[in-house]
């Protein structure tokens, strides 16, 4: 297991480095170039030209990525244009929000969904299958931000049991942290869990037709044992691959939820780096993305290790 | 729906347009979404007020006649709107979804039939796009490109493009493969011709299913970055639009958030709907039948056939193992019929005798075997009939108490031993969870029982083994794994579902010596169904030969073997090349196949292959009767002198 662990962890290190090639090249393809883009339209090519040098953009560009890279190894991606600070600073103090919600929704999603998705799988074709699939069909239809401000309208503004706008840090108040991360967080989950169980529940009733589990019902052994040991874990295996997905889209949706609740998550300064073009911030915003999706990745591949013997022994 | 359920010897179009119009829900979802494309093209027309005006005396009004839904902050009208949206939200993800297409499904086909370097320099590629969330990739290129809903509508389409790579690429290797492929390569058509003219209109249907449930996820998207500013602009209502205005107005105006939440909601819930059903009317696979929770029927059947209770005082307890009488498993097929796929099956086995169950595949042997076991697979029940284990009746027994007397009192060893074996877990698992369960061991003592069932079925370093998963055996090891699961609690009767079949033959052998030992240590009876002669006559004291759910002949080995009294049987005993003595090599077949259960006729199933039969024979069913010393035979003609 622990070479299978790092093998995989190895194969990460080249996914990394093409991403970090496509994050830099972002700023190359600038129309008009970087300079133009810092100085404005209306800037003399003097200026733009004196500019180009300082910032090293006369260099060929495998030189410019190396020290790009370099600095960004070191943890220094630049200052943002429009923050006037670096932007690793930016995203270190931002960072806490949006993974909490991220990981506050994917539990929330995987916990609610493989419940239901096991409920209805056990019984295909019951009124308790239908009824989970039908909230199943609309969830997923469901847009998250949407979502959210009804929970919002309902749970913060008309029974005032949570609050509608803002973030408390955890180590400041952990209460008042758990109280303004859920709703977001129910709002990143129900859909979640709409995922979940539609493909829980298929890949559920699909293990229990095959001839394993009628063979482990033909040694007798308790229902409950089929299901649980004899069942799940094989079922398991193709959600883990929805859920690896979803966390990633998770992590995205969560930039319109946190707008929804004012949140000074990743979204906002996301956002404003598309609008102004501020390319360090958008650098840094999609590398810190491309960061989170190869972990999450490499969290899948160690759980198939884990649910499958067969990839773990290869 | 089962298969049954889907008419025959119809073409495959017409059988997914068949299925289509089965799903209401799809019909529906596809009606709406043509509604909102008329909608989107006549809005302008249809819309009560222009998008923009507003009147700023009555803003923020609920629903009324003049305003159907209400107002807005600036007292613009709210339906009007929604309406303006609809032709935004709808070109907006088409255009995404074409973009989508027409970028991807190319560079999906290319890569697939042409394969090799081409093939892994683009899944690369894709594969690292397609890492990351479709929204981060289309914020990458609106930053670099603008912010303008073409834009922003182009970039969401090349995100989306991978998927279409992915899925294109994928059913390309398959159709490579596909014998018309073949032709039209050996044909000398260009690699262009033949992906575009033979292999693209194949995979089209599974490719438009599949745009239909992208649609969805790119309105979700385009509606995302609408709300977050990104994409059309003020002037423009797209619904995302709409929705974040309201935000403004949660406090005071909740109503504001719901009309356009729910139209985004809606589309995208048809075109998932859609999908989905354009999905399930193309898979081969079946839907899941709707499980019926049906047990027995009326005592009146029941009667008929001899109910428990008098079965009992008849039977021999201390010597019959296992009896069963006129069991019939049921299905429910199409109309709300039901096929009867076990129809009238009667088997007596004794303690320590050992009974031959031979017939084709689809003949029913195996789902009498599961039957015997209370394990008919859903939406499948027993209608009729009895199954006593020493003389106690099974078919009424509540799955809680069958389940104790599975696996321990009886068992049964399947064909397959890798796909009967679980793949995720260890032998010792497989093994020890049976014993616990059976014998109340703890882990350690189950652990030894495992063991010494490992040396009975003389699998080598049995201390190794058991750490070990399925997938880490030989054929032949796996199926002493299965045997020693079924012999774990020496169980009084013991069913062998073609249990050497898929095994060589030296294998074979060993494996029968295994069950004869076993046999003669715990003296337990063994249904074994086979269609080999051979291990008939080798290791059975009787034989009862199946036939289309029916048992048509039973008797003593020797026996049937030297004057089998029904044709079918006689067919069968004639495919034997070892009794064929005229030295020619060739293997006779009868005509025909087991026709499915459905196509059984009223009178003698085996009538329309038979080469003895009548017009009677298909009048009536035709009774098992007695023809001589522990000898059955269901044939119209079984008392004809001269015949047999």
């Amino acid at each position: 297991m622990l070479k299978y662990g790092l093998t995989r962890l190895a194969a990460t290190v080249p996914l990394l480095l093409a991403m970090s090639v496509l994050v830099f090249l972002v700023a190359t393809i600038m129309p008009g170039g970087i300079a133009v883009v810092l100085l404005g339209d209306n800037a003399s090519p003097e200026t733009v030209t004196v500019l180009e040098a300082q910032l090293g953009l006369n260099d060929p560009l495998p030189v410019q990525y190396a020290r790009w890279l370099g600095n960004a190894l070191q943890g220094n991606l630049g200052d943002s244009w429009t923050l006037k600070e670096p932007v690793v600073g930016v995203i270190v103090r931002r960072m806490p929000v949006t993974l909490s919600l991220a990981v506050g929704g994917m539990l929330i999603g995987i916990i609610l969904g493989l419940m239901l998705g096991i409920i209805a799988g056990l019984r295909p074709g019951s009124g308790v299958d239908r009824l989970i699939t039908l909230i199943a069909s609309i969830g997923v239809a469901m847009p998250a931000f949407w979502l959210a401000m009804l929970l919002a309208v309902y749970f913060a503004v008309q029974l005032r049991w949570f609050p509608a706008i803002g973030y408390t840090p955890l180590g400041e108040d952990p209460v008042k942290w758990l109280r303004s991360i859920t709703l977001p967080c129910i709002a990143l989950g129900l859909p979640t869990a709409a995922l979940i169980v539609r493909q829980m529940r298929s890949s559920f009733i699909t293990v229990l037709q095959s001839r394993y589990i009628l063979a482990a019902h033909a040694t007798g052994i308790p229902l409950w044992q089929v299901v649980s040991r004899y069942a799940l874990r094989n079922a398991l295996v193709p959600v883990v691959t929805v859920i690896g997905f979803r966390l990633a889209v998770v992590f995205s949706l969560s930039l319109a939820v946190e707008q929804v609740f004012n949140l000074p998550g990743i979204a906002s300064i996301t956002i404003r780096s598309v609008m102004m073009r501020d390319i360090p911030l958008l650098q840094g915003t999609v590398l810190l993305t491309a960061l989170f999706v190869v972990v999450t990745n490499l969290l899948i591949d160690l759980s198939y290790g884990w649910l499958n013997p067969r990839v773990r022994l290869a | 729906m089962t298969d049954a359920a889907k008419p025959r010897g119809v073409s495959g179009q017409a059988r997914v347009w068949w299925r289509l119009r089965q799903q209401r829900l799809a019909l529906i979802a596809a009606g709406y979404i043509l509604l909102l494309y008329v909608v989107a093209i006549i809005g302008p027309w249809i819309a009560p007020y222009g998008p923009m005006t507003g009147d700023l005396r009555s803003t923020l009004q609920g629903p009324s006649i003049a305003h159907w839904l209400g107002t807005d902050h600036l007292g613009r009208d709210i339906l009007s709107q929604i309406i303006y949206g609809t032709r935004l939200s709808m070109w907006a993800a088409l255009e995404a979804v074409l973009i989508a297409i027409i970028l991807g499904v190319p560079i999906g086909l290319l890569a697939g039939y042409v394969g090799g370097k081409l093939d892994r320099a683009v899944m690369w590629a894709v594969d690292l796009i397609f890492a990351l969330p479709p929204i981060m990739v289309a914020l990458g290129i609106i930053a670099v490109l603008g912010t303008t809903l073409d834009t922003v509508m182009a970039a969401v389409g090349f995100a989306f493009s991978t998927r279409f790579v992915r899925l294109t690429r994928g059913m390309t290797l398959t159709e490579r493969e596909e014998l018309y492929v073949d032709g039209a390569r050996v044909g000398g058509l260009d690699v262009w011709t033949i992906v575009s003219h033979h292999i693209l209109p194949n995979i089209a249907p599974a490719l438009i299913a599949q745009a239909a449930l992208q649609f969805g996820g790119v309105l979700l998207i385009e509606a995302t970055l609408s709300f977050l500013g990104i994409g059309a602009s003020l002037e423009q209502p797209s619904w995302g639009r709409l929705l974040s205005q309201s935000r403004d107005y949660m406090d005071a105006y909740p109503f504001l958030a719901i009309p356009s939440g729910a139209a985004i909601m809606l589309a995208v819930l048809a075109f998932n709907l859609l999908g989905d059903g354009l999905h399930t009317a193309l898979g081969r696979d079946t839907i899941v039948a709707k499980r019926k929770t049906k047990r027995r029927k009326g005592d009146t059947e029941t009667q008929r056939h001899g109910d428990g209770s008098n079965a009992r005082s008849l039977i021999k307890t201390n010597m019959t193992a296992l009896a069963i009488q006129g069991l019939q498993v049921r299905f429910p097929g199409a109309q709300n019929r039901e096929i009867e796929i076990v129809c009238d099956v009667s088997l007596d086995l004794k303690s320590g005798e050992t009974l031959g169950l031979v017939g084709e595949s689809g003949s029913g042997k195996s789902m009498t075997a599961l039957a015997t076991l209370g394990l008919v697979p859903a939406p499948g029940w027993i209608s009729n009939g009895s199954v006593q284990l020493g003389g106690r009746e099974l078919t009424t027994l509540p799955d809680s108490e069958l389940r104790r007397l599975r696996g321990k009192e009886m068992s049964i060893v399947f064909q397959d031993s890798f796909t009967s074996l679980n793949p995720s877990l260890t032998i010792e698992t497989q093994l020890t969870d049976p014993l616990r369960a059976h014998l109340g061991l703890n882990s350690r003592q189950a652990r030894e029982r495992a063991l010494e069932l490992l040396a009975l079925v003389q699998l080598p370093d049995p201390q190794r083994r058991l750490n070990e998963y399925p997938h880490q055996l030989s054929g032949g090891m796996a199926q002493r794994v299965g045997l020693a699961r079924a012999l774990a609690c020496q169980p009084s009767v013991l069913i062998a579902d073609e249990p050497t079949s898929a095994l060589d033959v030296t294998v074979q052998g060993q494996i029968l010596d295994l069950l004869k030992d076993a046999q003669r240590k715990f003296g337990m009876a063994i249904l074994f169904i086979t269609h080999d002669w051979g291990i008939v006559a080798e290791l059975c004291d009787r034989v009862a030969v199946m036939y289309a759910g029916e048992i048509v002949e039973t008797g003593k080995v020797d026996g049937v073997f030297a004057h089998p009294r029904h044709p079918y049987t006689r067919a069968l005993l004639a495919t034997l090349p070892g009794l064929d003595r005229t030295g020619t090599r060739s293997v006779p077949v009868i005509p025909g196949v087991v026709p499915p259960p459905q196509d059984w006729h009223k009178g003698c199933h085996f009538y329309p292959r038979c080469a003895l039969a009548i017009p009677a024979c298909n009048r009536n069913p035709v009774p098992l009767t007695s023809v001589g010393d522990d000898r059955q035979t269901r044939c119209v003609r079984a008392g004809e002198e001269g015949l047999w």
